[in-house]
């Protein structure tokens, strides 16, 4: 199961997306195609052992990733 | 396979692979980028959100999706009520920080300076008369420490 979504560099940090694939390297893959100017596609393929919970495991990583970028944005405010 | 419905106040609801999901456009003109991550990270612990920016518009767009798998619109509906209640919130927070930046940031520098300025009378203390180990309370001349009950 994947999930491809397109980001915006300057609401989703590289330093938030970077922590986010280390820490769940364990479970998923991620691909990261750079596009127009500003943008980001991202594709989260949920490993195989993981696959009865792939829509958390997934899901899970957007919320990490936006929870990341968050702190990361708002301390440098 | 992806099917979608818009509704009227900019409210969008849908399902895909991942279950269903709503979506809001918030207008950047009316609420900061920084309201929206704000209010964001609060609810990241019940739903799951991703936000994404409109290129031809300027529209931020809010996707929230229950954590809970197979549960109904209304539900989802109800949480971007309060999502946008949330955000309104927010927003207000940070025209409030913005008007009263200047007075808090002199407070705090006054604070500071204060605290690390050297004092400009020196303090009246002599320690020359600090009991050594022979002496005791009873010893004192004056016997400020003792009341006369207790004699």
């Amino acid at each position: 199961m994947e999930l491809t979504r397109r980001i915006d560099n300057s609401l989703y940090s590289r330093k938030a997306l970077a922590d986010t694939r280390e820490a769940y390297r364990p479970y998923c893959n991620v691909v990261v195609q750079p596009e127009s100017s500003g943008s980001v596609s991202i594709t989260v393929t949920v490993k195989g052992e993981y696959k009865a919970q792939a829509r958390q495991v997934a899901l899970e990583f957007w919320n990490y990733f936006l929870d990341t970028s968050c702190e990361q944005s708002l301390e440098s405010v | 396979m992806m099917e979608e419905q818009a509704s009227i106040s900019a409210f969008y609801s849908g399902e895909d692979d991942f279950g269903v999901f709503a979506r809001i456009s918030v207008d950047p003109n009316i609420f900061s980028e920084t309201a929206v991550l704000k209010t964001a990270y609060w609810f990241t612990d019940q739903y799951y959100l991703f936000i994404s920016k409109r290129k031809e518009t300027g529209l931020l767009e809010v996707e929230l999706r229950l954590k809970e798998e197979g549960t109904s619109i209304d539900k989802l509906k109800a949480a971007c009520g309060e999502f946008c209640n949330n955000l309104l919130d927010q927003e207000i927070r940070q025209k409030v920080i913005k008007e009263t930046s200047v007075v808090r940031d002199t407070l705090i520098k006054k604070a500071f300076f204060e605290a690390k300025a050297p004092l400009t009378v020196k303090v009246a203390s002599n320690e020359s008369h600090l009991p050594n180990s022979s002496q005791s309370y009873k010893d004192d001349p004056v016997r400020a420490e003792c009341s006369d009950s207790w004699n």
